[in-house]
């Protein structure tokens, strides 16, 4: 082994102009894949932290048609002006079976979901509009990913799963109307004590006064001269990850007729190009590293023929066919590892250069992309390239005929 | 045992379909101390012959046992084992690798062979130092005379100390005395029994040195 090392490093000394054109070669290639893999890493880590905070929600529904038959007359409210199953100021849901968020939940793409219930109510003395919003507490999970849940709440507490004729109201509402815990809110005639206040924040979807299930049915079906029989007009989805949002409502909408899925924030879009800017740069990546070990294993396979009087001697005076392999494998792994590691190291300062112009937050990077780990198996890639390279100039190197060779001087 | 024995050895070479015979039956013994001189016109198959015995090439028919070892039954590993320990080659040119300095092509030989470097150049400054080269050690081929490259071919050829000496023309580019001062380093190895020389010659090689010759014509080895 000492033998080989040796001789290469000899060998790559002696041909200088060789080594350097070698040692550049995997030099650049390394550098320009590690910047960009650093950067795409921190890109990437950084979209996925905002995707997977925001993005990742949504909510179905299925819109009533106002004009078109099929919808459901009996769950037309008494006042369809000001009240109804509003998820936005001109747009009204249908009411759907509440169990379908079972069926949902079975989607590989979603993580959590939770029935919802949306009405606008309009305020029997001053007439302003405001929303309730029926949860299931049970669904600890789901709400506190896409609603509301214990530690949203500012002052006051949050459902316990049997509180009956409470309410929580949201934070805004609260401050509109001067309402504290221990205030009472007027729903359809029927008065109810605030438990806690909620803070507001983004969120799939949001109501002004939240209500236990069972009082948002019984204060709802007050209102449509109905009962409602396990219904639900919303359902709050939290997808298993940024990447299968897509998926995830594509998968959902097919459940529900008629059906729709919007989240709060353009996460589409936003998964989309990354996902597109990814394989990018993938490909890129897989194109520069493809040229790198062709260009390697060409000037190697060069060196070899230049080689072949040197090789065809070498076996003459004894050296055996594996010493002859194993010389030009290290002398390319040797000058792949150099170049790989400075290649490395140029390509971090060179993703730190273009942070620091860009005006990125390079510490922040730090925390999102292990450089070192990084570094090291682009090196290894590199190493591994620099040996793959070498192989068949290497074969070939000793598969040189010593006869042949020397009497055709 | 000879240290050497050739058992009728043929050699064809093919070319397009046509074989080329070279020669045929030839067969011959060295001992330990000989000098043998094959003389022959140029194209009569000497350095063939020389890289049958050396293991460069593969006999057409016959064997070739040496030092009881049936050298036509090796592998291409095990043949170059035995160019590295055995059988020392000097080539018709010489065939010294030109990027590397006189020192340098003579370690070459000890080198994958878990000796050690300090070792290797010692027993390369050595050789070279006896054969009147200590001063030449760090220069390229291309930097040396005809005749002390040809010294180095056979520093490289003695620094192990082989058995068998296998030499093509060695004296045939250069003059008769540096032809003479060469020979005289070699001999005293040989006289004393050390080894074996065989040389390939087609006339210039003084066969008053060889203990014995023969010589090739018309594809047969007359001795
Ligand atoms: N690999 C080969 N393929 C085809 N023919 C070959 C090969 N090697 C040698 N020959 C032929 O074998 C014959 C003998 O060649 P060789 O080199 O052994 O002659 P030689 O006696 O050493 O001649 P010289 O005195 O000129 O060195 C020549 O005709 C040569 O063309
Ligand atoms: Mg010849």
């Amino acid at each position: 082994m000492s033998d080989l090392l040796t001789c290469a490093l000899r060998e790559l000394k002696k041909r200088k102009l060789r080594t350097l054109a070698g040692l550049s070669g995997f030099f650049l290639g390394c550098m320009l894949i590690t910047a960009m893999v650093l950067m795409l890493q921190y890109d990437l880590q950084a979209k996925n932290a905002l995707v997977n905070y925001m993005g990742n929600k949504f909510l179905a529904y299925a819109p009533m048609n106002l004009i078109g038959a099929g919808d459901d007359q009996t769950a037309r409210p008494l006042d369809p002006v000001n009240e109804g199953f509003f998820t936005e100021p001109t747009v009204v849901t249908r009411l759907l079976p509440a169990n379908l968020a079972a069926s949902i939940a079975k989607i590989p793409e979603v993580g959590v979901v939770t029935p919802f219930l949306l009405y606008r109510f309009k305020n029997s003395q001053d007439g302003h509009v405001f929303s309730i919003g029926g949860i299931r507490p049970a669904d600890v999970r789901a709400l506190q990913a896409t609603l509301i849940s214990r530690h949203d709440i500012i002052s006051g507490v949050f459902f316990q799963q049997n509180d009956r004729n409470v309410v929580i109201v949201d934070k805004s509402y609260a401050d509109m109307w001067n309402l504290k815990v221990g205030s009472v809110v007027n729903i359809g005639d029927t008065l109810f004590p605030v438990i806690g206040i909620a803070g507001s924040h983004a969120r799939t979807a949001r109501a002004d006064v939240y209500m236990n299930w069972p009082d948002a049915e019984a204060a709802i079906s007050r209102r449509l001269n109905r009962p409602l029989n396990n219904e639900a007009n919303l359902f709050l989805i939290e997808a298993a990850g940024a990447e299968t949002v897509a998926a995830a409502m594509r998968k959902v909408q097919t459940l529900i007729e008629q059906g729709i899925t919007n989240s709060v924030v353009c996460s589409i879009p936003v998964v989309k190009f990354m996902g597109m800017s990814q394989n990018a740069v993938s490909a890129v990546m897989l194109i520069v590293a493809v040229l790198a070990v062709l260009f390697a294993a060409n000037a190697q396979w060069s060196a070899a023929s230049e080689r072949t009087h040197e090789v065809a001697i070498l076996k003459a005076i004894g050296w055996r066919d594996r010493s002859i392999f194993a010389q030009f494998v290290i002398e390319s792994l040797l000058i792949s590892l150099v170049g790989g590691i400075s290649g490395a190291g140029a390509g971090y300062a060179m993703f730190r250069t273009i942070a620091q112009t860009l005006g990125a937050r390079i510490d922040a990077a730090y925390q999102v992309v292990d450089v070192p780990t990084t570094l090291a198996l682009l090196i290894f890639a590199t190493a591994l390239a620099g040996i793959i390279a070498g192989l068949v100039p290497a074969a070939r190197a000793a598969a040189t005929r010593p006869a042949e060779v020397l009497r055709d001087l | 045992m000879s240290l050497l024995q050739v058992e009728n050895v043929a050699k064809s070479f093919f070319q397009r379909g046509n074989e080329l015979k070279i020669f045929s039956d030839v067969s011959f013994t060295v001992e330990p101390g000989e000098l043998l001189l094959i003389s022959g016109r140029s194209g009569t198959g000497k350095s063939t012959l020389l890289n049958l015995l050396g293991g460069l090439e593969r006999v057409s028919a016959g064997r070739i046992v040496f030092n009881d070892r049936v050298i036509t039954d090796l592998s291409m590993s095990e043949l170059a084992e035995l160019r590295a320990n055995g059988i020392g080659m000097i080539f018709q040119n010489f065939n010294l690798i030109p990027g590397w300095s006189a020192l340098e092509n003579v370690e070459a030989v000890l080198m994958h062979r878990g000796i050690s470097q300090s070792e290797r150049l010692q027993r390369a400054t050595a050789i070279l130092t006896e054969l009147g080269l200590g001063d030449r050690l760090h220069n390229l081929p291309a930097e040396l005379s005809v005749g002390q490259q040809q010294r180095v071919a056979i520093a490289r050829t003695l620094v192990n100390d082989p058995a068998m000496i296998l030499a093509d023309e060695p004296t045939g580019d250069v003059d008769p005395e540096t032809a003479d001062e060469i020979l005289h380093l070699l001999l005293p190895r040989i006289k004393s029994g050390r080894t074996a020389m065989i040389v390939a010659s087609h006339g210039l090689f003084n066969p008053a040195l060889a203990t014995r010759t023969a010589s090739l014509k018309d594809g047969k080895l007359h001795l």
